[in-house]
């Protein structure tokens, strides 16, 4: 057993440890700092497996963006609203025998395929491997053979952008269902007053509840 | 000597298989949420190990769209949880959104 085994031993017990704090603490804050710990474990798998621009764009998007990104939702929401009542679901008496069933079989898949069909057949050096993950080569294949795909990306990412925006912005229509709820009040409140003065006589069940808005 | 290729995979099917039990067990919306990028990167971590057992650079170009798509999946989903709480109901339960249910 060679250091880069013993190290990667360390970071998965350190992922897995963490990717169960994840599912498992109650407070979302704390699961967000626990994933930000297993990405930043993932991120060292990757350079021991010399890809050093994926571990690099690993942290700086999950940990840099996206983590941020949670934590600032739940800035804005109120959490604690959240976490009345139970937080597992019914189903957990059943889920988790299958769970564990499903991991001995995906452990199993994973052993057995590398031994039925002796992967890795031709052994790649560490040099040969760092020259494939260098950014010089992934820039050129991503220009190249995968062009189209990463002008796709980049529309993913705007649409992402616009989809964001419309769906958590404080559009127009808001303001205008702001406005009509007041209307309404407005003339609940009139209505009323006209009924209580007497100018004119409204049937109960027209006459809206008070309490309604 | 590198890192057995069998103990790479094994990680990322605990991982991946960990970010399942969230999906399926947790009801808040956003460890249900966490629980997914945890799926995804334990998607990578395979992507990534193949990649440095074959020799070949495509593993490591998935890994690149996979963060594009999980970036704006994350950004879409919550604002989608944002606005589902500021509009629709005050909670962050997901048995409490069936707006779809028949």
């Amino acid at each position: 057993m060679n250091a880069s085994t013993v190290i990667f031993i360390i970071l998965a017990a350190v992922a897995v440890v963490s990717g169960l704090n994840v599912i498992f603490r109650r407070n979302p804050v704390h699961s967000a700092v626990f994933l930000a710990f297993t990405i930043v474990c993932i991120a060292g798998m990757f350079i021991l497996l010399n890809a050093e621009f994926i571990a690099a764009i690993e942290v700086i998007i999950y940990a840099g963006a996206i983590i941020v990104l949670f934590l600032f939702t739940m800035m804005l929401l109120d959490i604690r609203g959240g976490m009345a009542g139970r937080q597992l679901q019914g189903q957990y008496k059943i889920a988790f025998p299958v769970a564990i069933l499903l991991l001995a079989a995906l452990v199993a898949v994973a052993i057995g395929t590398v031994q039925l069909t002796g992967l890795p057949a031709a052994q790649i050096s560490s040099a040969q491997a760092a020259q494939i993950g260098s950014v010089q080569n992934l820039g050129q294949e991503l220009y190249s053979n995968f062009l189209l795909p990463f002008e796709v990306a980049s529309l993913v990412l705007t649409v992402g952008l616009v989809g964001a925006i419309g769906l958590a912005g404080r559009g127009p229509e808001d303001a205008g269902e702001a406005e009509r709820v007041k209307d309404a009040e407005v003339f609940d409140a009139e209505l009323r007053e006209a009924e209580q003065v007497g100018e004119m006589h409204i049937p109960e069940d027209i006459l809206p509840a008070a309490s309604q808005h | 000597m590198p890192i057995p290729l069998n103990y790479l995979l094994a990680t990322a099917a605990v991982l991946f298989m960990i970010g399942l039990a969230g999906v399926i067990l947790r009801r808040n919306l956003l460890i249900i949420f966490m629980s997914i990028e945890l799926m995804l990167n334990a998607t990578n971590l395979n992507l990534v190990a193949f990649s440095r057992y074959l020799g070949n650079v495509n593993g490591q170009i998935f890994v690149f769209f996979v963060l594009v798509v999980a970036a704006a999946e994350a950004a879409v989903g919550l604002a989608i949880i944002v606005a589902l709480v500021r509009h629709y109901k005050d909670s962050l339960n997901a048995d409490d959104f069936n707006l779809l249910k028949g």
